[in-house]
């Protein structure tokens, strides 16, 4: 699973030059298939960083690529197409910019 | 699409006196390029606070007289950016140019915005690696927090990812997309220009959608949390990302 942590306290985020004041940590779609999977063994240290996230302690980034990833492989793995509620569920994961801050995908990251 | 509005933008760090001779500088270009009794008065449409921004929307009686000095600037934009010769223009509008391209002496960049176009003037000799990605149809989110009601046709989106103002320019008639959407979270399609070295989207135009969005709620990523459940002997996350990945 990868969660990396690129970033210390008070160093530059990736991008605009812009100070972090707290730890940055990125998570991979794996990070977030494995919550959305409740992976036991996994999940009290993916609910304590997305709480972190939350409460502002750390803050979680992740590509705009990992949300189409993360959809992708759980429909790979129930092996039919997610039904709306569930995809709906799956997005919800986004919807809070305190707890994962999306890093938009664009043609200067794709070269 | 309305061509009433001019944007100037110093990047870097901007001291009061650069901001001051920017906005001397670019005020003597515009009245260079006005025609002798147009009648257009430029009033300050929108200030960005924590970026030196600013725009103007002209106003006249004759509109046609508004849109030929905006295309104007955009002539202009286009032969600063490029380093080129200034050709068919008078001295006064070549001597406005010298002067705001004096700016990028102490600043990174000078930028002119349009509803047509964005013109990035870089010190001579200092230009980026690359060149700024071409415009491509996107989507960018974010908050509609200005929006001219007098003008009606540009307004500004914060970007989630940055929070840093979207110049977004409405055609005419397209009024309604935006009404009842100031204040909210949105996202909007269209054609995004952006900054050469961090990718920043700048503005979008040819807007064809603008969809409001819900407020986000705090924690609701916890209604994902063992949604597509696990079980033994399912492959591990990483173990499908890595199919997915060498497929």
């Amino acid at each position: 699973m990868a969660i990396r942590q690129p970033a210390a306290r008070g160093c530059h985020a990736p991008f605009e030059g812009r100070l972090i004041a707290t730890a940055a940590v990125y998570w991979d779609a794996n990070a977030f298939l494995s919550y959305i999977n409740g992976l036991p063994d996994r999940m009290p240290v993916l609910d304590a960083l997305l709480g972190s996230s939350a409460g502002g302690s750390i803050q979680i980034y992740t590509s705009a690529i990992s949300q189409v990833e993360v959809a992708f492989a759980a429909s790979e793995q129930r092996q039919k197409a997610l039904d709306a509620d569930m995809e709906r569920k799956i997005n919800s994961l986004w919807d809070d910019p305190k707890a994962v801050v999306l890093v938009e995908y664009h043609d200067g990251i794709g070269r | 699409m309305a061509k009433n509005t001019i944007t100037l933008e110093i990047g870097g760090r901007v001291e009061l006196k650069d901001f001051a001779d920017g906005i001397v500088a670019f005020r003597r270009l515009v009245n260079a390029l006005t025609p002798p009794g147009a009648g257009v008065t430029w009033v300050v449409d929108d200030l960005q606070p924590g970026s030196a921004i600013a725009t103007f929307r002209g106003e006249a009686d004759n509109p046609a007289a508004v849109e030929m000095i905006v295309s104007g600037c955009d002539r202009v934009g286009v032969a600063m950016a490029s380093h080129s010769e200034l050709s068919g223009f008078g001295g006064r509008v070549v001597s406005a140019v010298h002067r705001i391209k004096a700016l990028t002496r102490t600043t990174e960049y000078v930028r002119l915005e349009t509803s047509a176009g964005d013109y990035t003037i870089y010190p001579n000799g200092h230009n980026p690696p690359k060149p700024a990605p071409p415009p491509s149809i996107g989507a960018i989110t974010g908050r509609i927090q200005t929006l001219s009601n007098r003008s009606g046709l540009r307004f500004n989106l914060y970007d989630t990812v940055r929070d840093k103002a979207v110049a977004c320019y409405l055609a005419s008639g397209q009024e309604e997309l935006i009404r009842e959407a100031w204040g909210q979270r949105a996202t909007v399609t269209g054609q995004v220009s952006r900054e050469a070295v961090t990718g920043r989207p700048v503005a979008i135009r040819q807007i064809v959608d603008i969809t409001t969005l819900d407020e986000p709620v705090p924690g609701s990523y916890r209604q994902a949390r063992g949604v597509v459940p696990w079980q033994s002997g399912n492959p591990l996350p990483e173990d499908v990302m890595r199919l997915l990945r060498d497929a």
